[in-house]
């Protein structure tokens, strides 16, 4: 039987539907109120940017994550700079001249610039911010790209001639990166750069709440013109599915997202439109040539030649991107298979390949793949790894976070590696610190070869633009050739731009130097 | 009455168990490969020459042996100074201040609706169990229990966009003492995300303790004694049910505050989850000892407050 229980059901039940009741209200309430619903739209006072991370330094010489290098890009100018196609444009220089024998670069310099503190803009400001960068206590990102400079002069306010030990085309490149920003002399003696953001660009800083945003203010005495937003806001929402839902309420004015899945979900909706730009970073599969089989030439290409780049492309990123060789500067395009024995994706020339090199049973490769850092790692290193098991090389994946997958990868700790890496403008930067004898990453990079280090060098040593496109070219064909790595495919960079937004040109660099266009 | 001896006996133990888990993350921190320069550079930390990595490590303060970074922190524990971050130069208590505020916040709000729901939903089933609402209430809690939080904060965002096109507000923290509708606009729905869980596991704890309870005998005496039924279920069910219930949301409390990492970074919330997370991934040393520190002791003194709720609740527990 069962037990009775003391009655009062119908007064509980009542207790429940008020509490429900109260707890709806309030939620609608919070929906309602003010601060709760959406920011300014474009033409109101704030512009609002939402990304997955935070700036990480205030520091443009030490700055690698690339939310700190958009943001501190906009605060800060650099000597030159590249156009979306990667063409190099004046920026605080407006003119500039190479010497004959390639090794003095005079530039002239904008003159009635202004800091955003007041104080005037000069020639001692770029000698200063240069030295600074050269300086080994520094730590600053491009100086490996910068240490062709021996010397730098500044004969007046407006003059500044860099004097360098051997010709090196790809400076001018290195001059335009964020890392290369020029920063007050006055800031610099002082020991305050890094503290308070104080540049000569488009946005003077604000404020900054770590984890939660950072707010510009347009710079109207901006030597470019003022830029018509007044107030720009990147506000932190580390989830992309998140910044999404805030697109769709019209939360945001620019949405950036970097997972095709979420890119995939966003569709086409009246409160924004979803554009795609290539990127210059690409996907690739490293393989370390100074390893067991793959030491042998042969095995690499064959490990190439099995690999099917869309397959790659269509299963890890829904076929968004392009399939890439090498070389990604939009200037440099070539084939991306050229020099290859094989079409990629012939898996039984792939097998062939490997049984005239000895391996015809196949053998295993210890994989790092990175987790957490971008969307598609996991699925670009599943899909590779089904791939290769056609022809007997078994891919044994070794997930790693970030910090223990650089490490891994800067010991050369690794069979092969699932990799992310960063593009340029600039065929040299691409592959100088990776292939040339002495370059800064050539151990993690797997493969020493006399004639890319070459190739890479010739490329760099003129300012021949006809010269570069011939042996950039050869390059792109020995890289494939030699096989050192498997080139797969440029993703695509998501922008979800606000239906009132206008202006607004996403760059293959990531940069969002066109905000000082948009409205 | 308090016992002083008591509780120092509890202080004690709560000091060393803080110490021990300072020691423990401390250790952990510095085991796993890489460090702030490969955390802060990537690959870019590769092309750095050994000069520059040593002025790099010098800023970073990790050029000192393991044991002098570890008495240097807790020197200056004791003296109320949680370091500076090594990411963007800010001393660790503020952002630990600035923090904790929503976290709290985020914990107490979830606790009271999910306790208040738990409770309530709890001795409907419990007073008809067997009935249409028991088995409701029990098929809801389950679904309640099995949803990860990520997949219904997600679902509420989304659904709050799509039908509603409202997204709750990103903008600065807006602290209660300043707006109570600005402040709900970002604390109540992922407050109510996290009470669903709070409230299921709540009201399973109720259901099932106040069934017992009911079928005890000093409840058949007052009810044959003719008191009211609401009195029976106020005085000698629901008081008897409570410590369990009592324990069980200490405990959830203090999984809350460490614990809300999900729900911050779906709602775009800077509380103290967040700040630990994107500290971890960056090697923030002295942010992650500092978070993780005041998580434990804010985790002690709930316990303790849970331990002291039982004694007023229950005098029999005071004789132990």
């Amino acid at each position: 039987m069962t037990p009775p229980t003391p009655r009062g059901g119908v007064r509980f039940r009542t207790g429940a539907v008020a509490l429900t009741a109260t707890v709806t209200v309030a939620a609608g309430l919070a929906a309602c109120s003010p601060s709760g619903s959406q920011n300014s739209s474009s033409g109101g006072s704030t512009f609002v940017v939402a990304r997955t991370g935070d700036i990480d330094k205030l520091d443009p010489h030490l700055a690698t994550a690339f939310q700190t290098q958009q943001t501190l890009g906009l605060v800060y100018s650099t000597l030159v700079k590249t156009s979306p196609t990667g063409q190099i444009q004046p920026d605080l220089a407006t003119k500039w001249t190479t010497s004959s024998d390639g090794k003095t670069l005079d530039f002239t310099l904008r003159s009635g610039v202004t800091w955003q503190d007041g104080s005037p803009f000069t020639s001692k400001d770029v000698k200063a911010s240069i030295e600074r960068i050269l300086d080994q206590k520094t730590g600053a990102v491009s100086r490996s790209n910068l240490v062709a400079i021996k010397k730098v002069d500044a004969p007046d306010d407006t003059s500044v001639v860099l004097h360098l030990s051997q010709p090196s085309a790809s400076l001018l490149y290195s001059l335009t990166t964020v890392n290369s920003s020029i920063e007050s002399a006055k800031d610099i003696s002082a020991g305050t750069v890094g503290k308070k953001p104080n540049g000569t660009g488009a946005f003077a800083w604000n404020a900054w709440n770590p984890g939660q945003q950072v707010v510009l203010t347009g710079n109207a005495k901006y030597f470019g013109g003022a830029p018509k937003i007044k107030k720009l806001e990147f506000r932190v929402i580390p989830d992309e599915s998140s910044i999404l839902s805030g697109m769709k309420a019209s939360a945001f004015q620019l949405g950036l997202i970097s997972d095709p899945g979420v890119a995939r979900q966003a569709g086409k909706a009246d409160a924004y439109s979803l554009v795609k730009q290539p990127a210059l970073a690409y996907h690739v599969l490293m393989l370390n040539g100074r390893k067991g089989p793959l030491k042998n030439q042969q095995v690499r290409q064959a490990i190439s030649c099995a690999v099917d780049r869309n397959q790659v492309m269509q299963t890890a990123a829904y076929g968004d991107g392009t399939v890439t060789g090498p070389i990604t500067s939009p200037a440099f395009a070539y084939s991306p298979t050229d020099g290859l024995p094989c079409t990629p994706g012939d898996t039984a020339k792939a097998k062939s390949m490997l049984a005239a090199a000895g391996y015809a049973q196949g053998f295993s490769l210890t994989t790092i793949v990175e987790t957490g850092e971008y969307a598609t790692a996991g699925a670009e290193a599943q899909n590779l790894q089904s791939q290769l098991a056609k022809i007997g090389v078994k891919l044994t994946l070794k997930q790693l976070s970030t910090g223990p997958y650089v490490s891994a990868w800067l010991d050369a700790d690794y069979d092969a590696a699932v990799a992310l890496n960063g593009g340029s403008y600039d065929p040299f930067l691409m592959y100088g610190r990776y292939f040339t004898s002495g370059g800064s990453l050539a151990k993690p990079a797997g493969l020493n070869s006399s004639t890319l280090a070459d190739l890479l060098t010739q490329g760099n040593a003129t300012s021949d633009d006809g010269k570069r496109q011939g042996t950039f070219r050869n390059l792109q064909k020995e890289l494939l050739t030699e096989s050192p790595w498997v080139w797969t495919f440029r993703s695509d960079d998501y922008y979800l731009v606000g239906s009132n937004v206008h202006g607004f040109t996403p760059r293959p660099d990531e940069l969002l130097s066109s905000l000082t266009a948009t409205s | 009455m308090l016992n002083w001896r008591w509780l120092g006996a509890r202080a004690l133990g709560a000091l060393i168990t803080l110490l021990g888990v300072t020691v423990v993350v401390f250790v952990v921190l510095r085991t796993i490969p890489g460090d702030a320069i490969t955390a802060s550079l990537g690959i870019e930390s590769g092309t750095l020459t050994p000069a520059q990595r040593a002025s790099l490590e010098h800023f970073y303060g990790i050029d000192r042996p393991w044991f002098a970074q570890l008495w240097a922190w807790i020197s200056g524990v004791a003296h109320g100074d949680l370091g500076l971050s090594l990411t963007n130069g800010k001393s660790v208590t503020s952002l630990v201040a600035s923090s904790l505020p929503v976290t709290v916040e985020l914990a107490v709000l979830s606790a009271l609706i999910g306790t208040a729901f738990g409770v309530v939903l709890g001795v409907l089933a419990g007073s008809r169990p067997g009935r249409a609402s028991d088995s409701l209430t029990q098929g809801a809690s389950l679904v309640g229990l099995a949803i990860p939080e990520f997949v219904l904060g997600t679902a509420v965002v989304t659904i709050l966009a799509e039908a509603f096109h409202y997204f709750p507000d990103t903008g600065t923290f807006v602290p209660l003492t300043r707006s109570v509708s600005g402040n709900m606009s970002q604390i109540l729905y992922p407050s109510l995300v996290l009470a669903v869980a709070f409230a299921a596991n709540v009201m399973r704890t109720t259901r099932s303790e106040y069934v017992e309870m009911a079928d005890a005998d000093y409840v058949r005496t007052a009810r044959g004694k003719g008191l009211s039924p609401g009195r029976v279920r106020r005085s000698h069910i629901l008081r008897n049910a409570t410590i369990p219930i009592v324990t069980l949301t200490g405990i959830q409390f203090g999984y809350l505050l460490g614990g809300t990492v999900i729900i911050e970074q779906i709602f775009a919330l800077p509380g103290m989850g967040r700040l630990l997370f994107t500290a971890i991934s960056n090697r923030d040393y002295p942010v992650v000892q500092g978070t993780v520190l005041v998580i434990a002791v804010l985790f002690v003194l709930v316990n303790l407050l849970v331990d002291l709720l039982y004694r007023m609740i229950d005098p029999r527990t005071r004789a132990s």
